[in-house]
């Protein structure tokens, strides 16, 4: 069978197998297809596009992610498995993140979101026809692709009396785009600077007391956040997290409402050998995330950790 | 992860076995009570174990360094055993590897 992906330019035009669902869109596509020169089978669910394809060879399968009678990656799964080489575009209203990611690595060569511009679809289609470098146009697709922006706001005192546990770290372990140790050094990190957060702007709680420990132990500064988690001064100022998404990079910002201070010794400073009981959570926050930045006064910490391109392959 | 410290003394060894993470406020609480069971025994060599550790925070390494320096006033040793893992990574990030013996 002469693969899809490098035929060879010809007068014949494009012959592209086309699944959607919507009558509309189906009554749409061929309209379109006329218009573009194309040869169009047009079906309405994912065992007829298997059925088509055991009959005849297409140039490009066009299909919509969710359907009736097979849809979705088992549809992507049963078409590459009987055709490998088949030219694949996925159209979609909506995908989540490890859907996403599961679709290229079926190997799909495009997902164009709905409303459908046909132009572009047209694009794509002269495109993966004329065999242009699929890498770098996978690189443009997935750098301009924003999956997530999330915001949360928590009070001091909510904040102090739970473990914050953030999905998108969880979901970039589970989709393969960053290993386990990345995933708990990132959870880590992310504790280190809401606790920063939290004690030192906040609750403004001062190093130095965790080296006040009396002969039981117990430090001046546990004793003190204790004190004053339960003054609405302190207890009732806020945090708020944003996280932002893509595949190329996690961003996450946190910001609380203390009085700021001043961060560039900290981001400054080597590693050294100290006994002191504090002053390793920024060490530990770089070692995890690409970039550390501080801004307004030392009242926001921004982290960035960037995805290796090959990850999600 | 539930949290468990299980203490023993053999001669004049203390051994702290800790099974969970350290990085909590509570964790950090519970290793600084079950140090006091021992260091109120009298004794002043004192054994970390841990291997039941997986994610040791500022936290959890905040309360190890308070063990070390409280022994280390009496002429004490604190040791630590085995690292591994990211435990390990974290002591040698933080150069604890240098400063805290660790035991065989």
């Amino acid at each position: 069978m002469t693969s899809p992906l490098s035929r060879a330019p010809s007068a014949s035009p494009p012959t592209v197998l086309f699944a959607d669902d919507d009558p509309v869109m189906r009554a749409l596509f061929r309209q379109f297809a006329a218009r573009a020169g194309w040869d169009p089978v047009i079906v309405e669910d994912g065992d007829s596009t298997i059925k088509q394809l055991s009959q005849r060879e297409f140039d490009v399968v066009i299909t919509d992610f969710r359907m009736p009678k097979l849809e979705g990656l088992p549809l992507l799964k049963k078409i590459k498995g009987t055709h490998p080489l088949q030219a694949l575009i996925v159209v979609t209203g909506s995908i989540t993140v490890s859907e996403l990611v599961a679709t290229l690595k079926e190997g799909a060569q495009d997902i164009i979101q709905k409303p459908v511009d046909f132009f572009s679809l047209e694009h794509s289609v002269n495109r993966i026809l004329s065999n242009s470098d699929q890498r770098e146009f996978e690189e443009t697709l997935i750098g301009k692709a924003i999956w997530q922006t999330t915001l949360y706001r928590f009070k001091s005192l909510d904040l102090a009396s739970r473990k914050l546990q953030l999905p998108q770290i969880h979901q970039l372990h589970a989709t393969g785009l960053i290993s386990l140790h990345e995933k708990l050094s990132l959870e880590l990190a992310v504790q280190e600077a809401l606790a920063n957060s939290l004690e030192h702007g906040n609750l403004e709680l001062e190093s130095i007391w965790k080296e006040q420990i009396d002969a039981q132990g117990l430090d001046q500064y546990s004793i003190i956040k204790g004190s004053r988690l339960k003054q609405k001064r302190y207890g009732d100022r806020t945090i708020s997290i944003k996280v932002g998404l893509t595949l190329k990079r996690l961003a996450i910002e946190i910001q609380d409402q203390g009085k700021g201070f001043n961060f560039q010794p900290l981001l400054r400073k080597r590693r050294s050998l100290t006994q002191k009981c504090y002053g390793r959570g920024i060490p530990l926050i770089k070692e995890a995330f690409d970039q550390v930045q501080y801004s307004l006064n030392g009242r926001k910490i921004r982290m960035v950790k960037k995805l290796p391109r090959s990850s999600w392959r | 992860m539930t949290m468990e410290f299980a203490t023993e003394i053999v001669g004049e060894k203390g051994y702290i076995r800790v099974n969970g993470d350290l990085d909590s406020e509570a964790s950090g609480e519970a290793l600084r009570k079950a140090f006091n069971e021992i260091f109120d025994k009298g004794k002043r060599t004192v054994v970390l174990d841990l291997s039941g550790v997986q994610i040791i925070n500022s936290y959890g390494i905040g309360k190890v360094l308070m063990c070390y320096k409280r022994l280390k006033a009496e002429n004490g040793v604190l040791m630590v055993k085995p690292l591994q893992g990211f435990v390990k990574e974290a002591f040698e990030l933080l150069m604890l590897d240098k400063l805290i013996q660790i035991a065989g």
